[in-house]
């Protein structure tokens, strides 16, 4: 490799470095340079208001007719650059399967905090990065049948009910605000670590605010409208 | 390095997107019955005469020389008797077991699992039986089914 070649190398590494560095700093050490008078430090972690809104997604699919029938709605509340997050929805899935039927109705929530990371700006829009803990309470139905070469036609149906799931998020999004107390934004989730309740009998299919019970990971997006309820002015 | 990265999480990405799942579906009610000799555990072709099942009016493996049986557990019940008649004798096994329902994806359907097998009786001689997987399964790209019981004789 040429001296040149690797110099090149050399200084596009420590621009990446250098640049997360940056981005790490502005997250974690904003406003470390001066030292703000302590009621101002004080005031600065109250929050300014709240945000309550919904996913517009889950209505829609609702309405469209694809098995599915939910909504969910969200909230938060900023302690200054970081905010309490909590979301609580209905999920009920109805598929028919190649050899019977499955439906699931159940509720969920999930509770987590959120960190912004575009402080400086003066609507407080925000990128955020967070983290989740999900958890839901739903009843499975299940209907199938089949036929054996030696016992016969079987037709089996199996009923849970209060199973318990339980999940980890990472979320990231935007808030943006578009008029007065409207916002609109989306949250991307990368949903993992499902864990269900026993259930004798039966192994969980679908878990609401999850999705499929026997994939480790899974994505989630939501597309959300928000109102946004003063406390306080911004400072 | 950044291409490796961005190859990951491009798979990780995409993952998230292949929820329909293949018909990979490893269930079954046969319970594999591995016949061996008892002195050298090598297999060991025995020929029946008729094999029956508790439950249902089939006669399997008639007139038949194997070191293998592939025996259905009724899926009706929680047990089942197997009755094997071989070289002028007649043998009892009875298994038990629990179902598990699992849908393995929209368009593949919901099968039956057994799971927890164990031999609750047996005329064959203490010693000369053995349970190993208590799993009914069937791997499909290799055709292989758990092994599950051994018979020596």
């Amino acid at each position: 490799m040429s001296q040149r070649k690797r110099m090149q190398i050399m200084l596009k590494y420590t621009f990446s470095i250098s640049f997360i560095f940056i981005l790490v700093l502005t997250a974690c050490g904003q406003d470390s340079t001066f030292v703000e008078p302590a009621d101002t430090i004080k005031n600065k972690y109250l929050p300014s208001g709240l945000r309550i809104g919904t996913d517009v997604i889950s209505i829609i699919r609702s309405q469209s007719g694809d098995n599915f029938d939910g909504w969910e709605i969200n909230a938060d509340i900023d302690f200054y650059r970081y905010y309490l997050a909590i979301d609580y929805g209905s999920w009920a899935r109805s598929e028919a399967l190649s050899n019977g039927t499955y439906q699931n109705d159940g509720t969920y929530f999930r509770v987590g905090a959120d960190v912004n990371f575009m402080l400086k700006d003066p609507d407080r829009n925000m990128f955020f990065l967070g983290i989740r803990y999900g958890q839901s309470k739903f009843d499975e139905m299940l209907t199938y049948t089949f036929t054996d070469p030696n016992f016969g036609d079987f037709q089996k149906s199996v009923t849970t009910g209060q199973i318990t799931g339980r999940w980890i998020e990472l979320t990231s999004g935007l808030r943006v605000k578009i008029w007065k107390g409207f916002w609109m934004g989306y949250t991307a989730r990368l949903k993992f670590a499902p864990k269900t309740s026993d259930t004798p009998g039966v192994v969980p299919y679908d878990i609401p605010g999850y999705g499929r019970a026997d994939k480790s990971t899974y994505w989630g997006f939501n597309y959300q409208v928000f109102w946004r309820i003063p406390f306080r002015k911004l400072n | 390095m950044t291409k490796y990265i961005f190859f990951i999480f491009l798979t990780v990405l995409l993952s998230g997107c292949f929820d329909k799942g293949d018909c990979l579906i490893t269930a079954t009610n046969l319970m594999q019955v591995k016949l061996l000799t008892k002195a050298d555990r090598k297999e060991n072709k025995v020929k029946f005469s008729s094999v029956t099942i508790s439950g249902s009016n089939a006669i399997l493996y008639k007139e038949v020389e194997t070191a293998t049986l592939y025996l259905p557990v009724n899926p009706g019940q929680g047990s089942t008797t197997f009755t094997l008649n071989y070289q002028s004798t007649t043998s009892t096994i009875t298994v038990s077991y629990s179902q598990e329902a699992k849908v393995i994806a929209v368009d593949c359907g919901a099968f039956t699992y057994y799971n927890d097998l164990q031999l609750t009786d047996t005329t064959f001689p203490e010693g000369s039986i053995k349970l190993f997987n208590t799993q009914l399964l069937h791997d499909v790209t290799t055709q292989a089914y758990a092994n599950n019981v051994e018979v020596y004789f």
